[in-house]
């Protein structure tokens, strides 16, 4: 029993060693020097600057998302240039070469059947011809349309129209050359022009000019081909009120050399805005600097005008000439157009503080975003019209992918340590591809204002 | 939420202010336990200091539930292991020969003694058996848990703890007698 009694015993002095020790630590406080304070200060500071670029995640200062929504407005030289000007040329011409091409049997035309100029002017009996061709049409125009008077018309199909095209399928390239010289191909009267035509010399129409279906007109190539004989090279432009005794007061004098050829136009755009919405991080890299990234979606938005629609594969679209158009084409009286160009863009931008009043401080920002266009819709304000969903290349009017440079003046407020808001004015201007052949367009540009939620991840304090 | 929880979130924030009072609220406490692991104060306040450290960087990691000074200890030990790991591989620990022929009283008392007295002996020991020692008699650990947290098998961490209470036992009773012996002298004149 003995060993026994002085193993507990031996225990029983351990255990009292041990908890003594743990008595006396316990409550125990000691006060380390000033260096301690010191060196953790540095420690955190020096953490800190090493987390600007490797430790970003948790990085200390002020690392914040922002939602933001922005307010803005699209320009772009290239919309200026769909300003179309009328070809204009004398009445007398059109039929000289209309009816070179009609009578073209055998003569020098070109594979698409485009007269070259200095054609020979046309014989009596070529006009002859034409009236007869037109009294003819005349007589199918009148007894299909009849019912659509003083209504705009159901649009054609491309089986419907080709009983009235007298015109074959454009072939033309899209040079600027070739459109300076509106050059005509060899049937290219419509029926329904010349009908009114035909009609007003020989006083057996109506005056309105609704009657001849001018929607239904028919050509191939907008800018080349010019089909009213209009006056003083005012262009064939009907407005949806209908006011056509304009276009008819023309008409009265057949033989006027005043006549004007006339084509596809648009007006000048209106803009309507850009609504964009999006993400983004910011990092405050020191009191003054910092970063933002972020992820946009914007959507630009512009209305204009159109006097034409062109049908493609038999589906009728709207035209609005910079972002160009195919098929056969028709006018009607003007109807509205909105474009609506959709958009994600990448935004990076460096930002200084240059005003720091507290709770407010001003920033300036400069970067670039790289944008991809997801789309790009016109749409015709009338019912029958299809969307147009407009292709983007670098021939066309704007490349897929864009790099924008990035400038803004931002106001921040912070409402609390974790939220804050911001307003800010920017610009954006679309850096045009090197390999942009036509020089004088600048890209489009955006300018707007954008508000900011901001959720501080972290944040210094002051 | 209480005034610590508000203070974590502020430091988390990285809330200089906020820092500062954690600070000042905690570090006197954590400072003895810093110096037990130590060999001396200054070697204390490098642990304090890289201790503190890591507290407010990884202040978000802190679990609500847990016991703010709990976490903030086990901070500061691993922080002293790492501290100590080198050293302990590179200073022998403790001869079992020579605490073989120490002499033990069994009348031994802490109750005479400061907690400064009782961590300068502690600072005498061995690194490696200071470690094992503080966290077996002190914090409560296993010498299974020892092992694994020193990388060492768990009859050296066991060895290594009985050598260095001995020794410490050893210490505190020669403490102990030039006590008594001062008193004694006091008493005479």
């Amino acid at each position: 029993m003995k060993p026994i009694k002085l193993f507990k015993l031996i225990i029983y002095q351990m255990s009292d060693f041990e908890n003594g020790l743990k008595e006396m630590f316990e409550g125990a406080e000691f006060k380390p020097s000033d260096r301690v304070w010191a060196g953790v200060e540095a420690g955190l500071k020096a953490k800190k600057k090493k987390g600007v670029f490797f430790y970003w995640q948790t990085y200390g200062i002020a690392a914040g998302i922002a939602l933001v929504l922005s307010f803005g407005f699209l320009f772009s030289d290239r919309f200026n240039q769909n300003q179309q000007k009328v070809t204009t040329e004398s009445k007398a011409e059109v039929e000289n070469k209309a009816t070179d091409n009609n009578a073209d049997n055998g003569k020098e035309t070109d594979a698409d059947g485009i007269l070259a100029p200095g054609d020979k002017a046309p014989t009596n009996e070529i006009k002859d011809q034409l009236d007869n061709e037109v009294s003819s049409k005349l007589q199918a125009s009148n007894s299909s349309h009849n019912t659509k008077a003083n209504s705009i018309p159901t649009l054609p199909s491309k089986k419907e129209s080709a009983d009235v095209i007298i015109v074959e399928p454009s072939l033309f390239s899209r040079n600027d050359k070739l459109y300076n010289h509106a050059k005509l191909r060899a049937p290219q009267r419509s029926i329904n022009i010349l009908k009114g035509m035909w009609d007003m010399k020989h006083m057996v129409a109506s005056m309105n000019l609704k009657d001849y279906n001018t929607e239904e007109f028919t050509i191939n190539e907008p800018r080349a081909l010019a089909l009213n004989g209009g006056l003083s090279g005012g262009s064939f432009n009907p407005s949806p009120s209908g006011n056509s005794l304009d276009m008819l007061s023309r008409q009265d004098s057949p033989n006027n050399s005043g006549a004007a050829l006339s084509s596809v136009s648009n007006g000048s755009d209106k803009q309507l805005g850009s609504l964009g919405f999006g993400a983004g991080l910011a990092f405050e890299l020191s009191d003054r600097w910092g970063m933002n990234l972020g992820l946009r979606y914007s959507e630009y938005r512009f209305a204009n005008q159109s006097n034409a629609y062109s049908v493609e594969n038999g589906v009728s679209y709207p035209i609005y000439l910079p972002a160009g158009y195919s098929g056969e084409v028709y006018f009607t009286p003007n109807y509205d157009i909105i474009n609506t160009i959709k958009s994600i863009s990448i935004p990076i931008q460096a930002s200084f503080k240059v005003l720091d009043l507290g709770r407010f401080d001003v920033q300036m920002r400069a970067g670039l975003s790289a944008d991809y266009f997801i789309s790009y819709n016109v749409k015709g304000d009338l019912k029958s019209l299809e969307v147009r969903r407009v292709a983007f290349s670098r021939d066309g009017l704007f490349d897929r992918f864009n790099v924008a440079g990035l400038s803004a003046l931002a106001l921040n407020y912070k409402l609390s340590e974790e939220w804050g808001i911001s307003a800010e004015g920017y610009y954006r201007k679309f850096l045009k591809p090197s390999n942009q052949e036509v020089s004088s367009q600048s890209g489009p540009s955006v300018l707007g204002v954008g508000f900011s939620l901001n959720y501080y991840l972290d944040r210094k304090e002051d | 939420m209480n005034l610590d929880e508000k203070l974590i979130e502020r430091c988390i924030k990285d809330d200089q202010k906020a820092q500062r009072e954690l600070y000042g609220r905690y570090a006197q406490k954590l400072m003895p336990m810093a110096m037990r692991y130590a060999k001396s104060q200054e070697d204390a306040e490098d642990i304090l200091q890289d201790a503190f450290i890591k507290i407010f960087n990884s202040l978000d990691s802190f679990r609500r539930e847990a016991q703010f000074l709990t976490w903030l200890k086990r901070i500061v030990i691993n922080t002293a292991i790492n501290h100590n790991r080198k050293k302990m591989y590179q200073q022998p620990m403790l001869d079992i020969e020579k605490v073989a022929h120490m002499h033990i009283e069994s009348n031994l008392t802490l109750s005479n003694m400061h907690f400064t007295e009782i961590l300068a002996l502690m600072q005498k020991l061995p690194v490696g058996s200071r470690t094992i020692f503080n966290l077996f008699a002190i914090e409560g650990y296993g010498h299974k848990e020892i092992a694994e947290m020193l990388e060492i098998s768990e009859g050296t961490s066991k060895s290594q703890y009985s050598r260095a209470r001995a020794l410490l036992r050893s210490m505190v009773d020669e403490a102990n007698k030039v006590v008594q012996t001062n008193y004694l002298s006091d008493e005479r004149f």
